[in-house]
């Protein structure tokens, strides 16, 4: 499947990232690249095959915790590590006008 | 031969019968280190400070016969994806340098309970996302059999410190192949743990359907050892599978003889060099030649393996980083199915 470079554009937009023409080029081919393994997929005769839906040991069970209070680590002690807070909370870029 | 250059299994004897001791194994180690890995660089920071105390602890509980186990002492390192409290964690990436987590994951908790004394963290591709660590953003780490050649990646420092002797095992991750290639290009042992049996609790995620901890070292007992020390259950990690640890190290003594081991045949096909073939292929012969059956076998869906690892990962990847942001190293943003297929 063929990407243009209007799409690639629109991508990279969404990524928040400025290409140069040069590298619309380039990633066109590349995502075109990745979609070809997806059209390749398809093609595999998956009928009969259940769905994985969890990775881990299914046959051994999810073990729960006990839903149990338990200390967490201290408030500045992890806001220490932002880039931004006000001492209460993480301070972000607003996101929604 | 120096008790430093010893695999893992048999320093961890010598510190059991006092032969050697912690703080001198940790003394010896940091030499090495001072000594070659200016042209390594398999570290990307040294925990000295950590180390000293811990080294001093063990040496107490040594001399007083009260050792935690077989890692007591023994002086080890840890690829710079796992969150180690108070202590700079990276990934690889200039986007969390300076970045020190406020908690130890699991396995370096489970590491410090069993004694073991942690020297530093080792270099790594960018989050993991590479095969030769030359896509850190500190550099990239050396093969030290050929300093001119990769030792794979993304594990790649901790491949190369322990195939260097800088310590005597490591730990790093693997999702597609980024602990047992860089331990095959170097020549020690490696592994990748079935999914669920290392709880990933503070180790930053690349592909979470398939991201597993594992341990490097010149023994396959000094694996089991590391292995021992981190396996089970975590209530951090909710993929982690409940199923009992068992003594990696209990049934090495009884050798080979009887085990029965597939090779598929769709491994031998397309893009394979002849020199790797003929390798493996003796490789095969030698296991029967010590007894073990073998059998052909067909994975008949291994052709498609390579298409699903890049859907799954690159989309698992994705729910993990976001859009990824300018800083990310150039090579990084630039990654592409292109040069991914080589991983």
């Amino acid at each position: 499947m063929a990407i243009d470079r209007a799409q690639v554009r629109h991508v990279a937009r969404l990524a928040r990232l400025a290409l140069s023409p040069e590298e619309e080029e380039r990633f066109a081919a590349q995502l075109a690249h990745v979609l070809e393994y997806i059209e390749r997929l398809q093609a595999v005769d998956v009928s009969g095959v259940e769905p994985l839906g969890f990775a881990g040991d299914a046959q051994a069970g999810v073990v729960m915790r006990a839903d149990e209070p338990r200390p967490c680590l201290p408030r500045e002690k992890v806001l220490s590590q932002s880039p931004q807070h006000d001492g209460q909370a993480f301070l972000v870029p607003r996101i929604i006008e | 031969m120096k008790i430093d250059l010893l695999p893992l299994s048999q320093i961890s004897d010598a510190l059991a019968s006092g032969a050697v001791s912690p703080e001198a194994l940790l003394e010896a180690s940091l030499a090495r280190i001072r000594a070659v890995d200016g042209r390594l660089h398999a570290f990307l920071r040294l925990t000295t400070d950590e180390a000293q105390v811990a080294a001093k602890a063990s040496a107490q509980r040594r001399s007083s016969r009260k050792p935690l186990g077989p890692l007591d002492g023994v002086p080890i390192a840890l690829k710079d994806i796992f969150c180690m409290e108070g202590v700079e964690t990276t990934c690889g990436s200039r986007i969390l340098e300076g970045y020190v987590p406020p908690y130890d994951a699991t396995v370096v908790r489970k590491l410090k309970q069993a004694g073991a004394v942690i020297v530093g963290k080792l270099n790594m591709d960018e989050f993991a996302m590479g095969s030769s660590t030359e896509n850190s953003a500190f550099g990239p780490t050396m093969n030290p059999w050929d300093l001119s050649r990769t030792p794979g990646g993304s594990s790649g420092g901790s491949a190369a410190a322990v195939a260097a002797r800088l310590v005597a095992g490591a730990f790093g991750t693997d999702t597609g192949g980024s602990i047992r290639q860089p331990a095959a290009l170097v020549g020690c042992v490696g592994m990748k743990p079935t999914y669920g049996r290392v709880s990933r609790f503070g180790v930053i995620a690349f592909a979470s359907s398939l991201d597993q901890v594992g341990p490097f070292a010149q023994d396959v007992r000094g694996v089991a050892y590391l292995l021992g020390a981190v396996a089970g259950h975590d209530n951090d990690d909710q993929t982690s599978s409940p199923r009992p640890v068992p003594d990696y190290a209990a049934g090495l003594d009884r050798g080979v003889r009887g085990l029965r081991i597939g090779v598929p045949r769709e491994y031998f096909g397309e893009g394979l060099a002849p020199e790797v073939e003929r390798a493996v292929r003796a490789g095969v012969e030698k296991l029967r030649s010590l007894g073990c059956e073998i059998r052909d076998i067909s994975l008949p869906n291994s052709p498609h393996a390579i298409a699903t690892y890049y859907i799954v990962a690159t989309a698992a990847c994705d729910t993990v980083t976001g859009p990824r942001p300018p800083s990310f190293s150039r090579c990084t943003r630039r990654r592409g199915p292109k040069d991914s297929a080589r991983r």
